[in-house]
């Protein structure tokens, strides 16, 4: 299997006026085309970030320092990090498309599911949308059903495809007759998006597209997350814990859709969760990040039944289970702004070495796919 | 049948549009105080459209000069002829309450036009791009908020000249006049943006942050169609709420300054200009201290009425244009 997306020591500071917040410090990832990863970790641990540093679009005060995204392009390797904003804009939402946590905030209330799905649409698929136009007009005047106007309309898609912000549509968009051709695209569109709708498994999509944000329950929402994202088949899709705020069965019904939907469209997807439930069910990977670097990647089985990295161990014991005592990992989770110097887990690690809190220990491969980020498996214990 | 079922397409597609426009109405209906709004703004909006039948204006004249029957200083009451009586120099009251109607509609909505307009614009690109260009255009903001406003739009009233010249080339000279009740609608709009600028620069401050703000860039939508499809229509509702209410007391600017002497030219319909036609005669003598009570009263009922009406309605729009609240 081919990479499709290579993070390589990807560093995200955060210059805020308590000071600087170190939120990524080189984080290492690769996501294989096909696959599902998990990236698992603490609230905080820069996991969301990570995502955002993938469309480039990081919140200010935050500003990406180093390193490199790659994304597969046909043969060529692309950074992402060095591109202009017209050329990531084209990208975000096609190629890569996220899905957010909390499904109600995420969609613009003063717009219906038609409005916000049509957006991405209209985005990055005008092109076929005008070509869909065409057609549609040339079967009408074979059947002779045309009206009067069928040849103006045609004209009118022709333009928009070749040239979509010519003025001419944008006034003739405005004037009754003349922007039938538009009324036509809306058809087109709104059939487009009850297609995408019905492949949610929405019910009566033909009235949920006429709905406002705030008419939708939240697994209908989340629904409709999904359905944007999902709209130009993207190659990655993000999902940012697209499941926390629902409830268990709204929550596995959003799990089996997002399986079925891999299988349909082929996508890739880089899972955002805390769940090691729902990574278990669903990833074929793991990688596991701890305050602002991933500190072991391996494959799904390989980490639930022999977990390297102390981070690891204690991530999985803390799981509640029947029976058992409750246990959590000791102390607390750094403060950012200033973080332990060398292994940023050495001062609650119970296998620290005095290395630990000198150097960064590097990402190195122990077993066969399965990558690591520590001194007591480096070598370098001087 | 190709007409039938276009006209079934058409029913189908503004369908929407009235189930909404109804409901509108409903929300109006249940609030009696609204009701009575709606309907002093109905009344004054047929008796502007209506104003010709009304009160004809006299042939080959500008209908919005009052007809004036002869030079005598002292108002006549009220009588056959004149139903509401005469004003100073016998302008005819009636006349000009009534084309009056069409001048405050014109000062409400123009200046309240070009207020939002200004005020959207530097709100807008000051609350959406933030920074130096922010701090310079809000502090610009502060220094015309510092001024008392109808001070200040006496200022720009005076600053303005009477005649510009839009285009000189050579010999060619293309001027134009501006009409004296044009320079305090010009006035009025430059003394009444900042308010909005202020609330709206607030509002976009809040949706810019909103989570569907970050959704709508991570779906690759440029800032320009951002801040227009996404950070507008979010943040607008306030500032149309704030200009719907600001119709009536802008109309009571405008005659303040009209009974400051800055207004119309003599003679114009206008409600402000009839109050500072009355100055003279609001005491009327010991005798008889409501000698000439019809001058002022009845362009006072006028004025009052319509204030009343537009604030009335602006609290029933508040409940019913913010989509949040609307259904609750």
């Amino acid at each position: 299997m081919k990479d499709l997306l290579e993070i390589e020591d990807l560093v995200l500071k955060f210059y805020t006026y308590e000071g600087v917040v170190e939120a990524l410090d080189e984080v290492n990832l690769t996501l294989k085309e096909g696959e599902t990863l998990g990236l698992v970790g603490e609230t905080g641990c820069g996991k969301s970030m990570t995502a955002l540093s993938i469309l480039v679009l990081v919140p200010s005060p935050g500003k990406i320092e180093g390193g490199h995204i790659f994304i597969e392009q046909g043969e060529k390797r692309l950074d992402l990090l060095g591109q202009k904003e017209p050329f990531l804009r084209k990208i975000r939402g096609d190629e890569i498309s996220m899905i957010f946590q909390e499904p109600r905030v995420y969609l613009n209330p003063v717009y219906t599911v038609l409005d916000q799905i049509s957006e991405v649409y209209m985005q990055h698929r005008l092109k076929e949308l005008c070509q869909m136009a065409i057609k549609e007009i040339d079967n009408e005047i074979e059947s002779g059903k045309a009206g009067s106007l069928a040849e103006f309309e045609k004209s009118m898609c022709r333009e928009l495809l070749e040239n979509p912000t010519s003025p001419m549509l944008e006034i003739a968009a405005r004037i009754p007759i003349l922007n039938r051709y538009k009324r036509r695209l809306k058809r087109i569109l709104r059939k487009e998006v009850v297609e995408i709708l019905k492949n949610m498994e929405i019910a009566d999509p033909e009235r949920v597209v006429d709905m406002y944000p705030h008419e939708l329950s939240g697994g209908m929402a989340q629904r409709v997350i999904v359905a944007m994202a999902l709209a130009c088949n993207p190659r990655l899709l993000i999902a940012d814990e697209p499941t926390t705020n629902l409830d268990v069965t709204v929550q596995l019904q959003i799990l089996n859709l997002i399986r079925t939907l891999k299988k349909k469209y082929g996508s890739s997807i880089l899972y955002i969760t805390h769940d090691m439930g729902v990574v278990a069910e669903l990833c074929q990977r793991v990688a596991v990040m701890y305050a602002g670097s991933v500190c072991e990647i391996a494959g799904v089985m390989e980490i639930f039944k022999d977990p390297l990295h102390p981070y690891t161990k204690g991530l999985l014991e803390s799981i509640p289970q029947p029976g058992k005592e409750f246990k959590s990992i000791e102390g607390t989770v750094p403060s950012l702004i200033n973080p332990p110097t060398g292994c940023r887990f050495h001062d609650r690690c119970p296998y620290a070495l005095e290395v630990c809190a000198k150097t960064k220990p590097k990402m190195i491969e122990v077993k066969k796919d399965h990558f690591i980020k520590c001194h007591l498996f480096t070598g370098d214990q001087e | 049948m190709e007409a039938s079922s276009r006209w079934q397409q058409f029913k189908v597609s503004v369908q929407p549009t009235l189930k909404e426009l109804k409901f509108t109405l409903n929300r109006i209906k249940q609030s009696s105080i609204s009701v009575i709004g709606l309907a002093i703004l109905v009344f004054y909006i047929a008796m502007a459209l209506l104003a010709p039948v009304l009160a004809p204006p006299l042939p080959r004249a500008d209908p919005y000069m009052m007809p004036q029957e002869s030079l005598i200083f002292m108002p006549r009451p009220p009588s056959p002829n004149h139903i509401f009586g005469t004003t100073e120099n016998q302008f005819d009251l009636w006349y000009g309450c009534v084309w009056g109607t069409r001048t405050a509609f014109r000062i409400g909505f123009m200046v309240v036009v070009g207020g939002l307009a200004i005020g959207l614009l530097i709100g807008c690109v000051a609350g959406y791009y933030g920074g130096i260009i922010d701090e310079l255009m809000m502090r610009f903001t502060d220094i015309i908020f510092a001024f008392p406003g109808l001070v200040l739009a006496m200022a720009f009233y005076m600053a303005i000249p009477d005649r510009i010249t839009i285009f000189q080339w050579g010999d060619i000279n293309w001027t134009t006049n501006i009409m004296s009740l044009d320079k305090v609608l010009i006035a009025l709009v430059l003394v009444s943006w900042p308010s909005y600028t202020r609330v709206i620069r607030g509002e976009i401050l809040r949706v810019k942050t909103e989570d569907y703000i970050e959704a709508a860039k991570a779906v690759g939508c440029s800032d320009f169609r951002v801040l227009m499809k996404h950070v507008i229509p979010n943040s607008i509702y306030p500032i149309v709420i704030m200009a719907s209410l600001d119709i009536g007391a802008i109309v009571l600017s405008a005659a303040a300054l009209s009974f400051l002497g800055i207004g119309a030219q003599k003679g114009y319909s206008d409600w402000g200009q009839l109050i500072a036609l009355s100055r003279n005669w609001i005491y009327g003598d010991i005798n008889n201290p409501l000698a000439y009570w019809h001058v002022f009263l009845i362009p006072g009922i006028f004025i009052f009425t319509f204030v009343l009406g537009w604030n009335l309605l602006g609290d029933a729009f508040r409940d019913i244009l913010d989509p949040t609240i609307r259904r609750r």
